[in-house]
């Protein structure tokens, strides 16, 4: 498996590690969306691999995700704000996910202890979901659209 | 079981407008308690502008209130979005690209002025600000007779503790740590946020009163003490000033404290070196901030290398800004 190094965070100064390297580039076709995935870890796409289909989607859809390797521990239960085009899921510092509809992109850190098989039961399905969020299905029409909820769960608002 | 949080205006039927060191916060919430949280900020209605973010917060009374905000605070980026964990379920979105906030909190936080007022709101304006005009640089500022002292340098080597021993001898405290410029009228202004000062424990030995008080740890794993200003430098404190004299504060063994003339370009290459890279989905803040700190780099500027004592320091900067 790919280890990342941890990355410097002081030349330039990038405390938020916006620009950690995610040097690795796949294209995947999904059923509902062709994905473009940028990362620093090779097992994310393995992970994706059992979804892929032959024929690429008429939608497309980019995916940024960083292996944050400066955090530590599981995941906690999961929180999701939706404000407008963000959807913003997060089960603690160790998987933080956003789906901006308006750009067609995911991004997302997942902590350096989420396994293999934490990602593929409990983070994949989300990510699935974000991206059902940020590529509508064309014939669906637009006032359910904008209602719909990608997720299950109690609704605080 | 997952918490959703569906947060927009319609939800937030309180509004307030906020002028958060020089920057126009259009703010929404659904709890009064909020709203009484970041009065002190609250402004007559503005118009919204160019340089005017939005912060739409959700009460959740359901969420648990056990956190650590110093402690338990994480922070990402990406892209144009910045995350915000505190403790498990508190999170804050920061959207640099369409100049929003959202975010979701527990009761605790509601209710603790501190948390909005010392922390919460300046954490915002430093991610904000350079899309609204606003820019924060790493360093102290006082006022004296409404000329601004921006008191630059690396981390540790005494601004804070330099800055309370200014207040001592004529100076007002705007900020010890974090400075926010912006333009008025073509000129430019420092604000603070009254944001408490951080002095770290080695400071005790010229501050006898920190004796009894226990330092605690910041969002960036550093011990230090946490005074409100006010404790130091009752009405020695301000919120704005001009910026006039511009000086990077060097520690050294040799006694003495020795004023030189600093170059306008060394000047421009330290604030550039030591501010967080910007995202390229916003360029405009990127050239917005380089623009400002090459306006601040034209102040008249020197490098102070001291070896002496905050107090004597800073008697010798009081006596070299009476000359210049």
């Amino acid at each position: 498996m790919f280890t990342p190094e941890p990355a410097s965070h002081r030349e330039p100064l990038d405390l938020l590690r916006r620009f950690a390297p995610t040097p690795l580039k796949a294209q995947i076709y999904l059923e509902f969306a062709n994905v473009l995935l940028e990362t620093n870890d090779l097992s994310f796409l393995s992970s994706l691999s059992p979804l892929a289909v032959r024929e690429p989607s008429s939608q497309s859809c980019f995916w940024k995700i960083v292996r944050d390797v400066d955090v530590r521990g599981k995941t906690t239960e999961a929180s999701i704000v939706m404000a407008g085009t963000l959807i913003v899921y997060s089960m603690g510092p160790a998987c933080l996910m956003a789906a901006d509809r308006e750009r067609g992109e995911i991004l997302a850190f997942i902590g350096r202890d989420v396994d293999a098989r934490l990602f593929q039961e409990s983070i994949l399905p989300s990510l699935i979901r974000l991206t059902e969020f940020v590529t509508p299905k064309l014939k669906a029409p637009p006032v359910a659209r904008s209602t719909e909820l990608p997720f299950e769960g109690g609704c605080n608002a | 079981m997952t918490k959703l949080h569906l947060i927009n205006r319609a939800a937030l039927p309180l509004h307030s407008d906020l002028l958060i060191a020089g920057a126009h916060c259009a703010f929404a919430t659904n709890s009064e308690q909020i709203l009484a949280s970041v009065s002190r900020w609250r402004c007559p209605d503005r118009l919204r502008t160019g340089r005017t973010f939005e912060m739409n917060v959700l009460l959740d009374a359901s969420l648990p209130s056990n956190r650590d905000v110093l402690t338990q605070t994480h922070f990402r980026g990406l892209h144009h979005l910045v995350f915000a964990t505190i403790g498990g379920y508190e999170i804050f979105v920061f959207d640099l690209l369409r100049k929003q906030v959202v975010g979701a909190v527990s009761q605790a936080s509601a209710t603790d002025a501190a948390f909005w007022n010392s922390h919460w709101l300046p954490i915002t304006v430093g991610v904000m600000g350079t899309t609204v005009g606003t820019v924060p640089v790493h360093t102290a500022c006082l006022d004296r007779n409404g000329k601004g002292l921006l008191i630059a340098g690396v981390s540790g080597a005494g601004k804070s503790t330099l800055s309370v021993a200014l207040t001592r001898c004529g100076f007002s405290l705007i900020s010890d740590d974090w400075t926010y410029i912006s333009k008025e009228a073509d000129a430019l202004v420092a604000h603070g946020t009254s944001a408490p000062v951080k002095l770290l424990p080695d400071a005790i030995q010229y501050f006898p009163e920190l004796g009894g008080r226990t330092p605690k740890m910041w969002f960036n794993g550093e011990l230090a003490f946490e005074i409100e200003p006010k404790a130091f430098c009752q009405d020695a404190t301000a919120l704005r000033s001009r910026p006039h004299w511009l000086m990077f504060l060097e520690r050294t063994s040799a006694p003495g404290c020795d004023f030189a003339a600093y170059s306008a370009d060394d000047a421009q290459a330290f604030f550039e070196n030591g501010a967080e890279r910007l995202p390229d989905q916003v360029p405009d803040a990127s050239s917005a901030r380089s623009a400002m700190i090459r306006s601040i780099a034209k102040c008249k500027a020197w490098r102070v290398r001291t070896g002496e004592s905050p107090k004597a320091t800073a008697d010798a900067i009081r006596l070299f800004c009476e000359r210049n």
